[in-house]
């Protein structure tokens, strides 16, 4: 692995995600991961996972090397594995808050009552409509498990946020969608624009919300914020040279934290650390290496918080400082490379 | 935890009075604009746990337009304190949306279904 040996004082991270499989019950259309949900279903059931002893682990090694103080859970589909219960009791033993980045769709009765505690669910809700959310996750009825999901986790007392993933099916919904995320007892919403990847290129033309889209949606979200005063927060990078942000007050935006303290760098359910839930490059392996010599010393991470894509170079200084490129990660899935802009940027042009 | 207090402004800092003691609120650049507002109304406040800070103010009155500033907004596990739509807010929307065809009755019935006390571990 290529090491450089020069030390830098920037701070350590406190936010990690922690992908405990690769298995998922959906096959979403706008799939992020690399190798897309019908690769991640291929292993036999839990293959290459790790046990709850190891990452309960792996967790207490991150906590004596770093501040952890919050992990999100992901996948594929992390309630999925029947140890859940188990791994978040060890987080609430050494005061980590935890997150479940789930579907929705396996929110029983009996799998909230088992995680509820403390735990904030990101669940993904597509559409107020059922048709609409089913074609986009890949399976039928999937959008009525999803709202007895939400429903059984108000009912329980428990804490949820709803993710809206944009795409061209689906942004004409934003407005009712987020009235029935509130309806169901959503406490935020979280609004990603599909994000390309080696995967979901395919599906670009198909899918990929055009910057009208976007804005029409900004829009409604700006007004939504104002009417209920729902947090909402922006992850995915919209590119203020696609869209001008800039004017939404309502609307918290989220940037690249280009692998420094505010990022979440992410370990797969082999160990592999990657620099975000987004990127495909594995750094090592974290049950082998520490933290800290990845995080420190990687020359991939070094080089990913210096690179600058040259499609971006004649951008004016506020917007280059505001977006620093978009994200990089999805540069490197369709690109290979980080120093390309975010494709979402070269599809549409602007330069 | 949440409990209920007045916001107070003193000598530049925003304070909330919880039964005479006086908690300092960690205000953003972007946050006093809002808090100049809640001067001397009551609000709910939200604390953080296990390290008790405040994480949220939640002003009293329930309507359906209510614009909440959650004050520690980043990473997500912020919005476990923010409390933004009431009760009967949540359910009016609700009731729109069966009006309007965009819920079946059985499933209104679901999201009305009363709740069940909050859990901890």
């Amino acid at each position: 692995m290529p090491l450089e040996s020069d030390f830098e004082s920037r701070a350590l991270p406190n936010t990690f995600v922690l992908e405990l499989t690769r298995r998922c019950n959906n096959f979403c259309l706008y799939c992020y991961a690399a190798e897309g949900p019908l690769d991640r279903n291929k292993e036999p059931c839990g293959s290459g996972e790790m046990d709850t002893e190891e990452i309960c682990g792996l967790i207490a090694r991150l906590c004596d090397q770093l501040p952890v103080e919050n992990i999100a859970l992901s996948g594929g589909e992390p309630l999925l594995r029947g140890d859940l219960p188990q791994i978040l009791a060890f987080l609430r033993s050494r005061r980590i808050n935890p997150v479940i980045i789930s579907n929705g769709t396996l929110l029983t009765k009996e799998n909230v009552a088992a995680t509820v505690a403390d735990v904030t669910y990101e669940v993904t809700l597509l559409s107020h409509r059922a048709g609409i959310h089913d074609h986009l996750a890949g399976r039928r009825g999937a959008w009525q498990a999803v709202f007895d999901g939400m429903c059984n986790v108000r009912q329980a007392g428990g804490a949820m946020v709803a993710v809206f993933v944009a795409t061209k099916l689906n942004y004409v919904d934003l407005r009712q969608t987020v009235e029935l995320a509130i309806a169901l007892g959503a406490k935020g919403l979280m609004y990603n624009r599909m994000n390309l990847g080696s995967h979901n290129m395919r599906w670009a033309e198909k899918l990929l919300p055009a910057p009208n889209m976007l804005q029409e949606n900004l829009d409604v979200l700006e007004e939504a914020g104002e009417q209920y005063g729902l947090p909402i927060a922006v992850s995915v990078p919209i590119e203020p040279c696609v869209v001008d942000v800039r004017k939404y007050e309502h609307i918290q935006f989220g940037w690249c934290p280009l692998a420094g303290e505010d990022s979440y760098f992410t370990i797969d359910p082999s160990g592999n650390v990657r620099i975000c839930n987004h990127s495909p490059v594995v750094l090592g392996n974290i049950r082998q290496q520490s933290f800290r010599d990845i995080y420190y010393k990687h020359s991939y991470v070094k080089r990913f918080r210096q690179t600058f894509p040259a499609e971006c170079q004649g951008c004016p200084p506020d917007l280059k400082q505001l977006c620093c490129g978009g994200c990089k990660a999805a540069a490197e899935q369709c690109y290979g490379t980080p120093e390309r802009a975010d494709p979402f940027v070269i599809l549409n042009r602007i330069h | 935890m949440s409990t209920m207090g007045t916001v107070l402004f003193k000598e530049g800092n925003f304070f909330v009075d919880v039964e005479g003691k006086h908690e300092l609120i960690p205000v953003g650049h972007e946050d006093a604009p809002h808090l100049k507002q809640l001067v001397g109304k009551k609000v709910e406040v939200v604390f953080s746990e296990p390290t008790r800070f405040i994480a949220g103010l939640i002003p009293t009155e329930e309507t359906l337009v209510k614009i909440v500033k959650v004050l520690c907004y980043i990473p997500a596990p912020d919005f476990r304190t923010a409390v933004v739509v009431g009760e009967h807010a949540r359910i009016e929307i609700a009731k729109r949306m069966l009006d309007a065809g965009q819920l079946s009755k059985e499933n209104f019935a679901k999201i009305t279904a009363p709740q069940e006390m909050k859990r901890t571990a």
